[in-house]
């Protein structure tokens, strides 16, 4: 199934943060269609940091590699805010695809993109739009699709957001626009967009803590990524384990 | 003391010494090689040749971090001389200049320059540069200087604001940048040699870097006439590029007119000559070393 036909199939459509090719093998696995390999995940799982500014591309498109060995299931790919202009995410967004990717992500955030909340700074709308048609223009492969991150809610609030998306939509700059760094005391604003806007949200399951999964689908969102579930999930697992090694072992 | 250590301090030693340190800069691990077998002391590994030689492309912020170190790597693991880093401009904000410091100081390098130009970057030499506010370019320094685990592990400032703002400006940054802790200075594509007279002249006491470009905006020097006005360090970051450029082009050319290397042939390195230069016969020796021998129980 290609990415797309992915995204058509369902009303909602939830792909979940990967990091490497076991924890993408582990969501083909069980039953989801795509997966979302992100910089929040890799950097946790690759340097042992929680700013996904420090990956840089060709490291990111190297490890997208190694999960690529292992067969054709769709990896939409975070090229956080094309790690620089529009020249830098023409040529990242270029490497990415040639490494796999089936889908691309690029977000409004000036470069470094950061993950924590105090710590993310917006580029001008024009600039964002400039990025979005240089990573379209560098797609070889026309089932390639693009997605729009806005994070910017904080800054640009409620108003400004809508104008992006419909902004975004009217001129196709994209074939799905996300929503991420949303506060709980923004939620319901975005929340109530989607009576009238078709858009996606990004979810941090370490930094927001606003809605259970449950909850979220049932909010008219029509896609939900995840990232820090699996991460997180593998950290806890290896310290349960080291743990439990420790009771049963003299070290 | 291991071979990153023993490294860093050769290059300040050499830096601190007065003499000059002439650099050249190898696009990749055989370059590097040959540059020590002919006697360079240090190495510089640098954007424009490693832009070119991984990816075929201008320097313009194509390659980044990951590149970058990628190549500084092979290239150290290569060669038993010092080599310094050109990081560009830290290819984020401090937090990945402190990754970055810890990356170059833990694979070898002996030291590596921050400059102050926006992301993505050009070639000094090139036009249409920016540059970042002094204040935030001597926040990166000092994000640098804090990172390094080791004194020796050499920081070094380079202005691009000659194209933007001037000679006087480039050099009242690059004092700052000094003053915020960067070890060694370099200002960028002075156009004349009264203006190279009057860089190395506003840094008596620190050791100053000359960047030699064929055909690039500096005037052309011999090392003794760059040394002569008061620099310790020059590099010639693209000869190596252009020299290689030209003779493959060259060779290739003769061999789809031709069919053949004959006419080229006496250009070339013979095929024992380059085995010998590479290392076969440590190889081998190695290999050797360690064969599997009968063992009778």
């Amino acid at each position: 199934m290609t990415l797309k036909e992915v995204f058509d199939q369902k009303s909602v459509t939830t792909v979940i943060g990967t990091m490497d090719a076991q924890s993408t093998n582990t969501v083909e696995k069980n039953g989801f269609n795509a997966a979302y390999f992100n910089g929040y995940d890799v950097v946790r799982a690759q340097l042992g940091a929680t700013n996904e500014g420090l990956i840089s591309p060709s490291e990111l498109s190297a490890e997208l590699r190694h999960v690529k060995e292992h067969g054709n299931f769709p990896v939409i790919v975070d090229a956080q805010s094309g790690f620089g202009n529009q020249l830098t995410t023409y040529y990242v967004v270029q490497d990415l695809e040639r490494s796999g990717a089936a889908g691309i992500v690029l977000n409004d955030q000036i470069f470094p993109a950061h993950t924590a909340q105090n710590e993310v700074t917006m580029i001008e709308f024009s600039d964002f739009v400039a990025k979005l048609k240089a990573g379209r223009a560098a797609f070889d492969d026309e089932k390639t699709m693009l997605f729009a991150e806005l994070d910017g809610i904080q800054e640009y609030g409620a108003d400004g957001l809508r104008k992006r998306i419909q902004y975004i939509q009217q001129n196709q700059l994209a074939d799905f626009v996300l929503v991420g760094h949303v506060t709980p005391d923004q939620f319901a604003a975005v929340a109530d967009m989607t009576k009238n806007e078709s858009f996606g949200l990004v979810v941090n399951t370490v930094r927001d803590q606003f809605a259970s999964a449950e909850d979220l689908a049932d909010q008219g969102f029509s896609a939900l990524f995840y990232t820090g579930v699996l991460s997180a999930a593998r950290q806890s697992a290896e310290e349960q384990a080291v743990q439990q090694f420790l009771t049963k072992a003299e070290v | 003391m291991n071979k990153a250590a023993r490294m860093r301090k050769a290059f300040k030693e050499m830096c601190f010494s007065g003499d000059l340190v002439n650099m050249v800069v190898a696009p990749n691990a055989l370059s590097a090689k040959i540059a020590e077998k002919t006697g360079f002391k240090a190495i510089f590994q640098a954007g424009y040749a490693t832009s070119a030689d991984r990816l075929a492309q201008p320097d313009r912020g194509i390659a980044d971090f990951g590149l970058m170190s990628d190549s500084a790597r092979e290239i150290i693991n290569a060669v038993n001389i010092p080599v310094f880093i050109d990081a560009d401009t830290g290819y984020g904000d401090e937090q990945n200049i402190e990754r970055l410091v810890h990356v170059y100081e833990n694979m070898g390098a002996a030291g590596l320059f921050i400059e102050d130009q926006t992301w993505p970057k050009r070639c000094g030499h090139m036009d249409g540069k920016t540059i970042i506010s002094e204040e935030a370019m001597v926040s990166k320094i000092q994000a640098a200087v804090n990172a390094r685990q080791h004194d020796d592990f050499l920081i070094m400032s380079r202005t691009d604001a000659y194209a933007v703002t001037g000679l006087q400006s480039a050099i009242d940054r690059s004092r700052h940048y000094h003053e915020a802790g960067a070890d060694l200075v370099f200002v960028e594509a002075p156009k004349t040699k009264d203006d190279l007279q009057k860089v190395a002249d506003s840094f008596p006491d620190v050791p100053v870097m000359a960047n030699m470009i064929e055909n690039g905006k500096t005037p052309l020097l011999s090392n003794e006439e760059i040394h002569e006005m008061g620099f310790t360090i020059a590099i010639h970051p693209n000869v190596l590029v252009y020299t290689t450029t030209y003779s493959t082009e060259k060779l290739l050319r003769d061999m789809v007119e031709l069919g053949t290397t004959e006419r080229q042939i006496d250009k070339m390195v013979t095929f024992p000559q380059f085995n010998h230069f590479i290392g076969l016969d440590d190889v081998n020796a190695l290999e050797e070393k360690f064969a599997t021998a009968p063992i009778e129980l």
